[in-house]
């Protein structure tokens, strides 16, 4: 069975997802390309295992090897988004690398999913940056909610980078709500 | 009305295929939430990612990150 066949026995659609962007990955990677990089709600959805769910894989990754294993894996366009009705995954790429430059690409995170597969997401702090610019700008009232569950799961994992949040809080006009979440003394 | 769940959940995939495609509905777009939350509901979310986090507990292990949810369950 190929690999990808897999995908179509995993009821849980969390753990599909992941598998897949997992094995997509890997061919990227195979082929010559850059890791893929997790980033939006999809990656809010990885780092809380579930609990907060979306429809989309929002990715940043090569355009070329992408379109082409995406069409080779069964995927039409549909617009921005490539979908595959059998699989009921979408993929939306919003393009070759991170908007936040090279220091948020250093601190992508790896994250294991086999022994033999793992994915790269955005850094859960430049995650937060994300979700408090869509609290802020957009209005969306949940995010900050959700950048509050996302500072407990780094400080679960190994503390939460506070200098370099603070640093790019500050540099986008964040840094008010940051300090309204952060835990007084950090 | 008796609906089979499996048969319920690819009907509601197709048809979310098809406005896909016709460019109905825009997954791209994403989900804003404008309306706040009364504090009640919000902390049940939140507690409720606080569970999710104490039973599958995320750990790193060299330069990787293990989320317990997926590591070796897909």
């Amino acid at each position: 069975m190929k690999d990808i066949e897999k995908l179509l026995s995993i009821e849980d659609p969390v753990k599909r997802k992941a598998l897949f962007i997992a094995l997509f990955s890997r061919e990227i990677v195979q082929r010559g390309g850059k890791a893929p990089i997790i980033v939006g709600d999809e990656a809010v959805e990885i780092y809380t295992q579930g609990n907060y769910t979306t429809g989309d894989i929002d990715i940043k990754s090569p355009l070329e090897l992408t379109e082409a294993v995406l069409k080779e894996w069964g995927f039409i366009k549909a617009g921005r988004p490539w979908l595959n009705k059998e699989l009921d995954i979408y993929v939306d790429w919003l393009g070759s690398s991170l908007e936040e430059g090279g220091e948020a690409e250093k601190r992508t995170a790896l994250i294991k999913i086999t022994e033999e597969l793992e994915i790269r997401v955005i850094s859960i702090e430049d995650l937060v940056i994300d979700r408090l610019g869509a609290f802020k700008w957009w209005g969306d009232t949940d995010n900050l909610m959700w950048a509050k569950v996302l500072i407990r799961v780094k400080k679960s994992i190994d503390g939460l980078d506070v200098a370099y949040i603070r640093e790019r809080a500050k540099k986008v006009d964040l840094l008010d709500i940051l300090e309204e979440i952060l835990v007084p003394g950090e | 009305m008796e609906i089979e769940y499996d048969k319920l959940k690819k009907i509601a995939s197709e048809v979310r295929a098809e406005l896909v495609m016709k460019g109905e509905i825009d997954i791209a777009k994403g989900k804003i939430r404008k309306k706040p939350r009364d504090k009640e509901k919000e902390n049940l979310l939140f507690t409720m990612a606080m569970d999710r986090m104490t039973k599958y507990k995320p750990r790193r292990e060299g330069n990787k990150i293990i989320l317990p949810y997926f590591f070796n369950s897909v």
